[in-house]
Parts: C-alpha cells; sequence; structure tokens
C-alpha cells in the first residue's frame, strides 16, 4: 500500500516537472509574471514528489540528511510563489490578499526552520510545533486557490453567457479550483499521516490510500487544465452551447 | 486603471441621461454583476459588450428613452476617451487563465 504511494508520488512529482517546464517556457516568451511563478512553484515543489520517496520505495538507507533538508528547504521556499501567484491572478494590488501571502510566508519559513532545528532533520510529527507551523503555510495557498478557482469559474459562466469569456477558459477555472481541493486533501492526508506518526497510530495506511488519491486526481485535473485533449474541448464547447441556449431568447 | 475606466463609463451615463451620479454607478455595478465582470479588472471589450447586450434593457427598465441609442453614444464617448487614456486591462484573470493552458 505504501509502496504505492510512494511511486504514485514520484509519478506526480515527473508531471509536475514537465507542467514547470512548460510555463517557463511560457514565461520566457510572455515576459509575464503569472506563469514565472506558478512555474517556479512547480519546478521547486515537483522533485521533491521525486526524489524524497526514492529510498523509502527502493527499501534504501534514508537519504542524506543535507540532500533531504535541502529539498525539504527547496519545497518549502517553493510554495511562497504559488501565494504570490494566487494573488497577482486574482486579487492583484488587493491588502488582503497581501496579507495573506505575508502570513502564508511566514508560516513556510518559520515553520521550516523551527521543524529543521529540532531533533536533526525535518519533522514529520504533529507533536512539533514547526511540522505544525509548516502545515499552515502548506494549506493555506491550497484553500485559498480552491476559493478563488470556484468564485472565478461562477463568474466567468456569466461573462460567457454575455460573449466576454471562452467555455475552456471558464472551464480551467473550475480545474484549478479542483487543484486546491485536492492539495488540500493531500495536506489534510499529510497531517493524518504525522499524526500517526507521533501515536503510532494505523492512521498512516488511510493517510497513505488518501495522498494517492488526491495526487491521481491533482494530475488528473492539470492535465485537463494544461493540456487539454481535443476530445475534451469538444466536450467543453458542447456542453457550453447547451448551457447558453436557454439565455439566448431571454 | 480598469476602475478608472468604470468611473469614466459612470460619467458619461450619468451625463447621457437623465439619472444622478448614483443611479448612473449603481445601474451599471448591476449590469457589471450580472455579466461577471470585476470592475478592478474591467477592459473596453467587456465595456463594449456589457453596453451593447445588458444596459439597453438596464436603461429601459429605469424609464431611459431610446436605451439603444444612449448606450451606443456613451460607448463612442467612452472609446474616445480610452483612445488618450490608454486604458486597458492587460493582465486579467481571463487572459492569465488563457495563455496558461496554452489557448
Amino acid at each position: 500500500m505504501e509502496e504505492n504511494a510512494y511511486l504514485i508520488s514520484m509519478v506526480a512529482g515527473a508531471f509536475y516537472l514537465i507542467v514547470a517546464c512548460r510555463l517557463l517556457q511560457l514565461s520566457r516568451r510572455t515576459r509575464e509574471q503569472p506563469e514565472l511563478l506558478l512555474g517556479i512553484y512547480f519546478a521547486a515543489t515537483g522533485p521533491w514528489y521525486l526524489f524524497y520517496n526514492v529510498p523509502y520505495l527502493f527499501g534504501l538507507e534514508s537519504m542524506p540528511q543535507l540532500l533531504e533538508q535541502g529539498i525539504e528547504w527547496v519545497y518549502a521556499v517553493g510554495v511562497i510563489p504559488y501565494l504570490l501567484f494566487i494573488r497577482s491572478a486574482f486579487r492583484p494590488g488587493t491588502n488582503w490578499a497581501t496579507a495573506l501571502v505575508a502570513i502564508g510566508t511566514v508560516c513556510l519559513l518559520v515553520g521550516a526552520f523551527l521543524s529543521s532545528t529540532t531533533g536533526g532533520g525535518f519533522s514529520n510529527s504533529t507533536d512539533d510545533l514547526g511540522y505544525r507551523i509548516e502545515w499552515i503555510g502548506y494549506t493555506l495557498p491550497c484553500l485559498w486557490m480552491s476559493y478563488e478557482g470556484f468564485a472565478a469559474h461562477a463568474a466567468a459562466r456569466k461573462r460567457f453567457r454575455t460573449g466576454l469569456c471562452d467555455a475552456i477558459v471558464a472551464n480551467r477555472y473550475l480545474l484549478f479550483g479542483w487543484f486546491g481541493v485536492c492539495q488540500t486533501a493531500a495536506c489534510a492526508a499529510d497531517l493524518l499521516w504525522a499524526h500517526g506518526n507521533s501515536t503510532e497510530a494505523a492512521s498512516t495506511a488511510i493517510a497513505s490510500g488518501l495522498l494517492s488519491g488526491t495526487e491521481i486526481a491533482s494530475v488528473a485535473v492539470l492535465g485537463l487544465a494544461f493540456f487539454p485533449p481535443p476530445s475534451y474541448r469538444r466536450w467543453i464547447d458542447r456542453r457550453s452551447a447547451s448551457l447558453s441556449a436557454p439565455t439566448e431568447g431571454a | 486603471m480598469a476602475a478608472v475606466l468604470f468611473d469614466i463609463a459612470a460619467e458619461r451615463l450619468e451625463a447621457g441621461t437623465e439619472m444622478d451620479r448614483l443611479e448612473a454607478r449603481g445601474t451599471l455595478r448591476l449590469a457589471l454583476k450580472e455579466a461577471g465582470l470585476d470592475v478592478q479588472n474591467l477592459s473596453i471589450p467587456q465595456l463594449q459588450a456589457v453596453f451593447e447586450k445588458l444596459m439597453p434593457r438596464e436603461l429601459e427598465a429605469r424609464g431611459v428613452a431610446d436605451a439603444a441609442a444612449t448606450c451606443s453614444a456613451v460607448m463612442k464617448e467612452i472609446a474616445n476617451a480610452a483612445s488618450t487614456a490608454d486604458l486597458k486591462a492587460s493582465n486579467s484573470p481571463d487572459e492569465i487563465f488563457k495563455r496558461l493552458g496554452g489557448s
């Protein structure tokens, strides 16, 4: 069960790196900030999924501490561009969004620092204050993304009826909303896992299954968002046409 | 800049009808809300679509005579004002998410 979880995490990590390459290439072409920020986020977090699980999957001794700390720090710092992306895409120049970015950044950095300085390595236990603070930093952008994605989708549906938004773009908001939900669920699974670590409860098996499920779902929704197959585009167009039909006569 | 575009449109609407400032701004806000648009991310094509498709009905409901002609006159004035002020939303969420999927 746990080996499957490790393998799925690694596949997800490889996929996030492909998405990162695509976004960073796009940002080189457009010179725009949002794609750069999202590209950095996937480029920084992808390796964590890819390499962190290698020792467990192949039954090796644990990873060298320096490498483990490096990957954990890159992951923690890599979530900050995600917070900045959400603000720049949905709430540019909004004070409360800036405050959320600041809170998330502080939680990630302080949490990672505390977590890395206790017990000689990054802690993965709910008993550790650093882990709990860092967890807030990871979960905050996921929850925020899901809220913004669903809210933007609701508004985009209205714009679609006025001919002001493409159906595929409206759908992309929805997919990002679901990506936020999947990642929030992954954070919850991580918390369950950490709780299992600290209490030696059987919750790690449940967490492992939940984590695998959320990663598969995350890859699926991102795949549809970034690489929508022609059949999916056609389905969106057909569905949108049927949705807009009743309002045309109004 | 998008908020400035809203202000210009509301001012022109107020001048072109018998509505007062509050009525003009409120009517425009309602139409934008119905269209799923945000005042902070408003672009000229979006405003144009609102004045073509939604505002005539809103103005008629408020007793404005010849609402369609009023809307097109207001739109012309906005376009003129915009061409001198270079008003556009260059990085709206729609544009960002369109780019992300490569469409």
